[in-house]
């Protein structure tokens, strides 16, 4: 990509684990220097905060468009629930945890005023109620 | 037309290239070592560097990377070309061939075109030994989305011949995925022109199921009925048309021989229909006969014609690792002398 100038944002979010395997049992070395091995430059970030995230990766993608060459964004973040379904090996105080400190929602909802919030969270649930609605009532053929 | 008989079915591919470059600015090339003076392993790409040099890209070595990119100049409305160096590479594409490219169209719901034309050599016979001779096409054989051609070393009457026609008609034509099946030996064979087809007649059978690709028949001019249907594509073919002469000469025994260049989707009713006459059929492939292109011929004819397929045999590589020494080589792969063989143990 760098060879050939691919104007490209590579964001890597890092939740260290895969299905079920934490990525210490799985990743030697170095992850930034897979990618400046091949001559992309990285750019590291530890967070759940999309205000903090959107700030760095707006100057990133400028970087790319004006280099017109690739970069990369690492974000170290986490995993809320499960890979799948029922396939989350991690304990209730880890997970409990992770929700409290890393939930992005949570962190920009109480930026915003309660009433503005709740009226947020009632649009949303509307939005989704009515597309299951929808999509419970289709015929075969509109799928 | 005296000219074009002397072409070679590398010099047709050749020119196919450099005709839908020449005609579609589009056209991409993407692959390793092709820029001139090597222009390419084995010269399909040669020349093509220095008329078109902005577009053809020699890559690193990374047949799955090459490809994946190819896939998205085609979705962003570009005609890539992939030149695989050998075929036997073509394992290092797979996921980016069977589970990306070939399935975009159905996931994205048709809203994208997938115009890529991903071209490697197969086969042995020059002592390349077991990593650089085999015939993997049958890998990709039924992979929905995915079509995949094999040319015919017939001059036709086409100016490029039909093997640079046959790509042109891929790259400049097709708006999905075809994987194009050469062969290393095949490269070298002088096109057929209607004065080297002598005692053949050729129809070139066209359904809607084929998608503008032929299927050839050769039949043998005033020869008795056929007894035995013979099928094969690319080298085999040619092998396939000697041992047909021979048959005839040496042994009074009379095939006729289908040749498809589209290996699929599978679309079998040219051979169905001269099987429905011959009631005999031997298909003949250089990849390895288990589980193979000939198994699913030999199926779709006996669900085809039943009890009217009286029968039916294959004949391919044996199932074993292509040796690098020659004599051990040509054992492992089949021959003009095999197919006689094998045509006069069914008739």
């Amino acid at each position: 990509m760098a060879l050939w100038g691919a104007p490209i944002l590579i964001v890597l979010e890092n939740n260290h684990i895969a299905q079920t395997t934490p990525s210490h049992l799985a990743v030697a070395g170095s992850i930034p220097q897979r990618f400046e091995a091949f001559g992309i430059p990285t750019t590291w970030l530890d967070s759940s905060d999309v205000l903090e995230i959107q700030s760095i990766a707006r100057d990133l993608v400028g970087k790319v468009r004006s280099s017109q060459k690739p970069q990369t964004l690492i974000i170290e973040t986490a995993r809320l629930g499960t890979h799948s379904k029922g396939d989350d090996t991690r304990s209730e105080e880890t997970l409990e945890h992770l929700w409290r400190t890393r939930d992005p929602i949570s962190i920009q909802g109480n930026r915003l005023p309660e009433e503005k919030r709740n009226a947020i969270n009632i649009e949303v649930e509307e939005a989704i109620q009515s597309a299951f609605h929808k999509a419970l009532h289709m015929e075969e053929g509109e799928f | 037309l005296s000219k074009l008989a002397r072409f070679t079915v590398l010099d047709s591919l050749n020119k196919g290239l450099f005709q839908a470059m020449a005609d579609d600015p589009k056209v991409i090339l993407l692959g390793e070592d092709l820029l001139d003076p090597y222009g390419g392993a084995f010269k399909v790409s040669r020349g093509l560097s220095s008329t078109f040099p902005k577009r053809v890209w020699s890559t690193p070595i990374s047949e799955a990377g090459i490809t994946g990119v190819a896939g998205g100049m085609a979705l962003r409305g570009l005609h890539p070309v992939v030149e695989i160096m050998f075929g036997d590479f073509s394992t290092l594409i797979a996921d980016q061939v069977i589970n990306h490219l070939a399935k975009f169209q159905a996931m994205y719901h048709d809203q994208v075109d997938v115009p890529v034309v991903i071209r490697t050599p197969m086969g042995g016979r020059r002592g390349y030994g077991p990593t650089h001779s085999q015939t993997l096409e049958k890998f990709f054989l039924g992979v929905p989305g995915l079509t995949v051609l094999a040319p015919f070393h017939l001059q036709g009457d086409h100016p490029l011949g039909s093997p640079g026609h046959l790509l042109y008609q891929a790259v400049t034509q097709h708006n999905s995925p075809v994987f194009f099946i050469e062969n290393k030996l095949q490269y070298l064979l002088k096109l057929l022109s209607p004065d080297d087809l002598g005692e053949f007649t050729l129809i070139n059978h066209q359904s809607p199921g084929l998608q503008g690709f032929p299927f050839y028949q050769l039949s043998l001019q005033s020869a008795p009925p056929a007894h035995l249907t013979l099928t094969a594509y690319g080298y085999m073919a040619h092998l396939a048309m000697d041992a047909m002469l021979r048959l005839a000469y040496q042994h009074e025994v009379f095939c006729e021989l289908l040749v498809p260049t589209q290996l699929a989707p599978f679309e079998l009713a040219p051979l169905i229909a001269s099987l429905q006459n011959t009631q005999h059929l031997l298909a003949i492939e250089e990849g390895t006969l288990p589980l193979g292109w000939g198994a699913e011929v030999l199926a779709r004819s006996a669900e085809a014609l039943g009890a009217g397929l009286i029968k039916a045999g294959r004949l391919a590589a044996q199932g074993e690792v292509v040796p690098a020494a020659g004599d051990l080589e040509a054992a492992c792969l089949p021959d003009v002398d095999d197919i006689i063989q094998k045509v006069r143990e069914m008739v």
